[in-house]
């Protein structure tokens, strides 16, 4: 495994950490809501906003983290069928289609945050900027470009095609069961 | 043939071998739904699409629970609330013939009235309950058959990740939705039991029996199950008196569960920290989805495709219950290789214009559809339960386990024409509410 | 000319008067060219967002939609004055006023669209479970804001605001999770909410203002005819006119709940009104500030919307 490999595990890494603290504040959030509301007749001022902001930054970042885990749920009828080489060809195929999509989403939400920013939207309460908040989840969608892109560079260079569901060989995926699969 | 006609066709043909050739669903509905709408009015609204549409799809509100929720679930399944679900299950009903089978049904439908999520249900179920069928020598077939089957109570029985999102595609009340789902989950949970008293009636296979629980054992196996229960009533009370919104209730109960935990010394940091890292990765993997799908849906709408097949469907003149008997058809055929979340966001968009039009209640329509969809989880080739349950029992071949489901799938098709027969059964509940 | 439709975006549902404005707009549109433009409605959201119209317009995703510019605080802070509280007294005469006053900002500050016309719905007042009369009977309270700007004011007056939909409204004032709500007074009734609320105060509290923009390249693709007769539906005679079906339906509201022997509505004193504009002042001052930071001179725009409303008898 190279370095550029290396730092986008650490980077994978970090992330995954970083949208689960994201995700126990949504949570929190929610939680002291509602206590404030029955137990002292109050509000927390700002936390619907900072709560559904905070939710779209932790949900891109997920979909980085998936990208890289290959937890995004796909349909493997056909791919199952097939011989262990041809498997290879298609994974391929599916992480250029990623690979150009993601591309594209990078660019086009990067154009909507600056417009956010040139805009000056704020939060309906507190007065808060919202592109900052965009920005972040930006990272998340440039990172699953960047994540797809050393997948399809490990492959043609390597010309490995039996290339293993993420790039760490000991990385420790979340659980057995399909990601998503609700 | 209209020209909106022909990319709508095509797009739905490129869209459908993209997803053979393992394009993600997301990234396959989004890219066919970006590049027709490009054919449709033009490249760059298309593109400015991209960059308006996900980041609302990702920061709306309403959304939260989908992550909460799986939380609560994965919090629970930490915490061993399933084993406990389990033993307790079986100190009732253990001892009678098909017991343990019985009593992972049981349990199942215990742990889905926490978790959202089908496959995670059969998932926890299969580590909990196939070791002990498998010690007592149940045939395989009912074994893996009880708990894949069992594992659709997940979606079944509210809170439900499936029924939230048909809730957002269609902007029904969440709330009203999870609370229709209360009785026909029930039911399905009864009739599931008497499948395995069916099986083990009919069976040539012998189906062995154990020892009947003592009381102490009963009451002591009960005393972990009190935390599901004060949870549930919790969650649902809460939805149903109004005092939270089914966001709110998804935080109050992950909240729940991890203080319970807590309490108990059943969760420790590290513990909580899987489970928060292993919740976002599977809500990003639905959020993904629910992107692609409504870009997919932005192209729909603007080949006007869900109006002409509404039209189409309702000039075949088959009335209210043939019209609706057609559509439940295709999905069940259709959920033979699709699985269920997918079919939900494909589908509901186009076939939800038609369901008003002759007249459907939504919310019931909600229930109906998605007991319909979860269908498509235990049916083969493509089916996400007995998939998840064969790679965690790799020794029982597929085609045992989806032959385990199949009385379980005909009882599924005998409630749904109950509940379609006596809409009353899963309107009773919401109804009240008003 | 060549035949054109405008994808027509909104947000409400088809059932509401609004869809019949667009609808009766379309066709006196289509009339008055040829039938060579005719308009085809997107309701509900169908083609994105609400809180994204602008966003839609701006990008072709619809050729024209129905922007409330309350939903994006912060970013068109000129016409924030539109939605400022105790300013506008109707939404008939009201509207053709905002449209001509914005008619001059509309340029600047949404260059990047064509500003079809700019109206405002009937005023919309307090609804509460105890009695509101005064600025002081906010305090405590816990209130379903309309917008970013009644949020404001609901916290300036000692309030809660609490954020949830229009059809959520209804539950969370039942339940206790609000004691009041800013609506306008039909949609009470629309919503249920008149089982819930049985005090009202009388009062023209506050407008929504909103914008029908077009798409700029959809208008200048246009040939010369089509431009002139857009133009011609584009005017404050066309913002009342618009306006009318929602005005009616709301104000009706007013009757109907006036007539229910267990609803008591309250008309302020001269005094009242002026201890709530006198409560408020402060939310000027910060649009000032906010206009003035944008590049304008707050004063004058301030002043040239005071003018217009005296114009049009709208002024509160
Ligand atoms: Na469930
Ligand atoms: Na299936």
């Amino acid at each position: 495994m190279n370095a550029f490999e290396q730092l986008i595990k650490r980077i994978v890494t970090f992330v995954d950490g970083a949208a689960a603290m994201f995700l126990a504040v949504i949570t929190g959030l929610t939680f002291l809501t509602v206590v404030l509301r029955y137990g002292f007749n109050a509000s927390l001022p700002g936390s619907f906003d900072i709560g559904r902001l905070l939710l779209g930054v932790a949900i891109f970042w997920g979909v980085a983290v998936a990208a890289y885990r290959q937890e995004h749920i796909q349909v493997d009828i056909l791919w199952s069928a097939l011989p262990r080489k041809a498997r290879g060809y298609l994974n391929l195929f599916a992480d250029l289609v990623f690979f150009g999509c993601a591309a594209v989403f990078t660019w086009m939400f990067l154009v909507r945050v600056l417009a956010t920013r040139a805009s000056g939207e704020t939060t309906f309460e507190l007065d808060v900027q919202i592109w900052p908040f965009h920005l972040l989840a930006w990272l998340g969608i440039a990172l699953t470009t960047v994540v797809l892109l050393a997948r399809i560079a490990h492959v043609v260079i390597t010309g490995n095609f039996d290339v293993p569901s993420n790039l760490g060989p000991d990385d420790d995926g979340p659980q057995d069961y399909p990601a998503g699969e609700p | 043939m209209s020209y909106p006609d022909l990319v709508a066709i095509g797009g739905f043909v490129v869209l459908f071998i993209l997803l053979l050739l393992r394009v993600p669903i997301g990234v396959a509905m989004g890219l066919v739904g970006v590049g027709g709408f490009a054919m449709m009015v033009r490249t760059s609204s298309a593109l400015n699409l991209v960059g308006l549409s996900p980041i609302r799809t990702a920061t709306e509100y309403s959304l939260a629970l989908i992550p909460m929720f799986i939380l609560m679930g994965s919090l629970a399944t930490a915490s061993g609330l399933s084993k406990e679900l389990y033993r307790a299950s079986n100190a009732w009903i253990g001892h009678r013939r098909g017991g343990l089978a019985m009593a992972t049904i049981a349990a199942c439908g215990g742990f889905a009235a926490i978790c959202g999520s089908s496959v995670a249900t059969a998932a926890t179920m299969t580590r909990v309950a196939l070791p002990e069928m498998k010690r007592y020598g149940y045939p395989d077939t009912l074994a893996t058959g009880s708990i894949a089957a069992g594992g659709t109570l997940g979606i079944l029985i509210p809170p439900s990740i499936v029924l939230a999102i048909y809730g957002i595609l269609t902007e029904q009340d969440i709330g009203k939705l999870f609370i229709a789902g209360v009785i026909p989950g029930i039911l399905a949970l009864l009739l599931y039991l008497v499948t395995v008293r069916l099986y083990v009636m009919f069976s040539k296979s012998d189906v062995p029996v154990q020892e009947k629980a003592d009381w102490t054992e009963r009451i002591h196996a009960s005393r972990g199950v009190w935390a599901v229960v004060l949870l549930f009533v919790f969650i649902m009370g809460g939805i149903y008196g109004g005092v939270f919104t089914p966001s709110e209730a998804a935080g109050m109960g992950a909240s729940g569960v991890l203080i319970i935990g807590l309490v108990r010394r059943r969760l420790d940091g590290k513990a909580i920290y899987r489970c928060l890292v292993d919740s976002i990765q599977v809500s990003a993997s639905i959020f993904f989805i629910l992107i692609g799908a409504l870009l997919f849906g932005y192209f729909l709408t603007a080949t006007q495709t869900p109006q002409k097949i509404a039209n189409l469907l309702l000039a075949l003149d088959l009335g209210p219950h043939g019209t609706l008997v057609l559509i439940l058809l295709f999905f069940l055929i259709l959920g033979c290789i699709l699985d269920a979340m997918a079919m939900i966001v494909l589908m509901i968009p186009i076939i939800y214009p038609v369901i008003l039009q002759l007249g459907f209640d939504p919310i019931w329509f909600g229930v109906i559809i998605v007991m319909t969809v979860e269908l498509g989880l235990i049916t083969p080739p493509v089916g996400m339960n007995v998939f998840v349950l064969n790679s965690l029992a790799r020794d029982i071949p597929l085609q045992r386990v989806f032959a385990g489901v199949m009385p379980f799938v005909l009882m599924d098709v005998l409630r749904l024409s109950l509940l379609v027969a006596f809409p009353i059964l899963v309107l009773f509940l919401p109804n009240t509410m008003q | 000319d060549d035949p054109v439709e405008i994808r027509f975006a909104h947000w409400v549902p088809p059932t509401h008067p609004l869809q019949q404005a667009i609808t009766e707009w379309g066709a006196s549109l289509n009339e008055a060219t040829g039938g060579t433009i005719s308009v085809t409605i997107f309701p509900a959201q169908q083609l994105g967002a609400a809180k994204d119209t602008y966003d839609m317009v701006r990008d072709g995703i619809a050729d024209m939609g129905y922007i409330n510019p309350g939903y994006t605080p912060g970013r068109f802070p000129v016409f924030d004055a539109a939605n400022l509280p105790f300013n506008i007294t109707n939404a008939t005469d009201g509207s053709a006023a905002i449209d001509e006053w914005y008619g001059n900002y509309a340029e600047k500050e949404m260059g990047d669209i064509y500003v079809c016309l700019a109206n405002a719905h009937d005023p919309g007042t307090f609804h509460s479970k105890e009695k509101i009369v005064v600025p002081g009977d906010v305090n405590g309270l816990k209130v379903r804001p309309a917008n970013g700007t009644i949020s404001k004011m609901v916290t300036l007056l000692g309030g809660q605001p609490v954020q949830v939909s229009a059809p959520e409204s209804r539950e969370a004032l039942e339940r206790g999770v609000a004691d009041a709500i800013t609506f306008p007074w039909g949609s009470i009734l629309l919503f249920g909410i008149d089982k819930t609320v049985k005090y009202h105060l009388d009062m023209p509290t506050y407008v929504v203002g909103f914008v029908w923009g077009m798409n700029k390249d959809f208008y200048n693709n246009l040939s010369d005819a089509q431009k002139k007769a857009v133009d011609d539906h584009c005017n404050p005679e066309w913002a009342k006119q618009t306006s009318i079906g929602w005005a009616t339906y709301e104000s009706g509201g007013r009757d109907k709940i006036k007539a229910m022997s267990d609803h008591t509505v309250t008309t302020p004193t001269d005094d009242q009104v002026a201890e709530w504009r006198k409560a408020v002042a402060p939310m000027e001052d910060e649009w000032k500030k906010a206009v003035n930071d944008a590049g304008y001179d707050a004063d004058a725009v301030w002043n040239d919307l005071q003018d217009t409303l005296k114009k049009y008898n709208s002024k509160y």
